[in-house]
């Protein structure tokens, strides 16, 4: 059954036709979220939060746009919001985003939060040395498929805006790959 | 070998998203070095987007806490299937977001505990059916307005006939069709309430046109609906209730009322309806919020009206700021300490809050969070604020 059709059943009260339908994109909307989040933790508050605003929101979807497109749309806020609240404390592993991104490092004397979770995911800790204005579109293109316009929206940016983010961001990211994600003592002294 | 373009990498991101133009697409097609690139991006963007597999059990504790918040909105299910895995929303890990109404009535009422079977249309429908009380008076002075003149009518057709049998013929006639006006006149009003609620429950949600992305007010935005919903009433009024030929008044007659009407309904707030209904009016201090595209709607609970803010783009938000500054009800942001700290304006929606005029502000933090107060809108007294 197409998403369109489950849509229109959830609207109409049928609690299986939802169940479906958060499942088909559940993992999606949990790599979007883990993606831009940069740790498993505050991936899964995001997502649990994202879901709730997709079921308050279902009433109002009117399938204009696809439904994973709202609902990854949905989630990258949930997301931000999430972000938002967690930059109220000290997150070692994202920078500060009001300084230059390209001479931003991680503190080697401060593990990242994914290495205190063992978790090894090279890419992901390079995603976390992207400003969010960098990480956000990268991810909602690479990972959510969401076209130059969607991501305008999403962001509130505009999409010439978008086009250059996502260029520089990808050539950040694929520079941060080359060199490690880990840079010594010595190249943060270069930068 | 041609030098690569110092916008080399903007070119090959484009390109490789197909969003190049065709000049570009010829620039990148007709370059080795750039097609390599190419390549290469195609290989980093497959790692990312390869997603990373959730914890099961988050999973379906997400699922479950989703589904709970599900059931509460509709009050039951419409399916015979068993709730899926109940793990308490408790058990989700929550912890920065502030407290969900919506999710902490789900642990108090488990899927499927409830028989009632509801729908997102009843429930508009419910909410809905308390939105016209403006309208409603409206609709009685018009009505009242057309009866006099029938009857005014009436009176001079008695005086022209000048016998009994004829006055009494003519009154009998008068009486039956002004009830019927005003019978057929509330029908009306209530089919124009429902064509607003059609086209309000399909409020954009969805893809915003090339306006919204220019900051243009949404034509489809759930505000301007509710604002366009009132000239329906017009229509409806005119082609259901003032075409019935049973009704006893000549054509002129007609005519008149039906622009009496049509006028109260289009203008609500003009003086002479606020003197009908000065209690409605009065009520609701930033009254002139419901004229504008500011009034989102009638709402039962706060995660609704949450629901509907979650639906302005930041571009929405950002235009109703902007206009917020040439509107007259900054009284509210005077009057809540952490409001009129803003420097710039914080309003961004009034709207109906369980029979509660409310005023929405949002007030922006020193890192860009964002906080929304939800404050009366007589008395500025402050309901609860919203991350």
């Amino acid at each position: 059954m197409e998403d369109r059709e489950l849509v229109a059943q959830a609207q109409g009260g049928e609690r299986a036709a939802l169940d479906e339908l958060l499942r088909r994109h559940y993992d999606r909307i949990f790599a979007i979220c883990r993606r831009i989040a940069g740790n498993e933790a505050d991936a899964a508050d995001a997502t649990q939060e994202a879901l709730m605003a997709i079921v308050r929101g279902l009433p109002k979807f009117d399938n204009r746009s696809k439904f994973s497109t709202w609902s990854y749309r949905v989630a990258t806020n949930a997301c931000l919001d999430e972000l938002r609240r967690r930059k109220r404390r000290p997150t070692p592993a994202l920078v500060d985003e009001h300084e230059g991104w390209a001479d931003q490092q991680v503190d080697d004397s401060t593990p990242a939060f994914d290495e205190q979770l063992g978790i090894r995911d090279e890419l992901q800790t390079a995603l976390n040395q992207l400003p969010e204005e960098f990480r956000a579109p990268v991810v909602l293109r690479d990972c959510g498929g969401l076209d130059y316009a969607e991501i305008a929206e999403t962001l509130g940016i505009p999409p010439g805006t978008v086009r250059s983010r996502i260029a520089r961001g990808r050539t950040k990211l694929a520079e941060i790959l080359h060199k490690g994600n880990h840079p010594t003592g010595d190249e943060r002294q270069n930068n | 070998m041609n030098p690569l373009p110092p916008n080399a990498d903007d070119l090959v991101s484009a390109y490789f998203d197909a969003e190049a133009s065709p000049d570009e697409i010829v620039t990148v097609e007709s370059s080795p070095e750039l097609m390599a690139r190419v390549e290469s991006l195609r290989a980093l963007t497959s790692q990312l987007s390869t997603p990373a597999a959730p914890p099961a059990a988050q999973k379906e504790a997400h699922l479950a806490a989703a589904l709970g918040a599900f059931d509460e909105l509709f009050g039951g299910q419409t399916t015979s299937e068993p709730a899926v895995a109940t793990p308490t929303v408790a058990a989700v890990p929550m912890t920065s977001a502030a407290p969900d109404p919506v999710v902490q009535d789900s642990v108090t009422h488990p899927p499927g505990t409830t028989s009632t079977v509801s729908s997102f249309e009843a429930a508009q429908s419910r909410r809905q059916a308390r939105k016209p009380r403006r309208f409603n008076a409206g609709i009685i002075a018009a009505a009242a307005a057309a009866l006099l003149l029938v009857v005014a009518l009436a009176l001079v057709g008695i005086g022209g006939r000048g016998g009994d049998d004829a006055a009494t013929s003519a009154s009998d006639g008068v009486q039956a069709g002004s009830a019927e006006s005003v019978d057929t006149a509330g029908d009306s009003t209530d089919d124009a309430i429902d064509d607003g609620d059609s086209a309000g429950s399909a409020s954009g949600v969805s893809e915003p046109d090339q306006d919204q992305r220019a900051g243009a007010p949404a034509p489809d935005s759930p505000a301007i609906e509710a604002a366009e919903a009132a000239p329906e009433s017009d229509d409806s009024m005119s082609d259901d209730s003032m075409s019935d030929d049973s009704m006893a008044m000549d054509d002129e007659a007609m005519e008149e009322a039906a622009s009496d009407e049509g006028d109260a309904i289009d203008e609500p707030a003009e003086p002479d309806e606020a003197q009908s209904a000065p209690a409605e009016d009065n009520a609701f201090t930033g009254a002139d919020l419901y004229r504008t595209n500011y009034f989102l709607g009638e709402f039962d609970t706060i995660a609704d009206l949450q629901a509907e803010l979650d639906m302005l783009t930041s571009d929405d938000v950002a235009l109703r700021l902007d206009q917020g500054q040439q509107l007259l009800f900054p009284r509210c942001q005077e009057a809540v300490l952490e409001l009129s700290q803003s420097q710039g304006p914080t309003l961004i929606a009034a709207a109906s809050l369980e029979g509660t005029d409310v005023e929405v502000h949002r007030l922006l933090g020193a890192r860009n969070d964002q906080t929304t107060y939800i404050v009366t809108a007589d008395g500025c007294e402050l309901i609860d604020t919203l991350p």
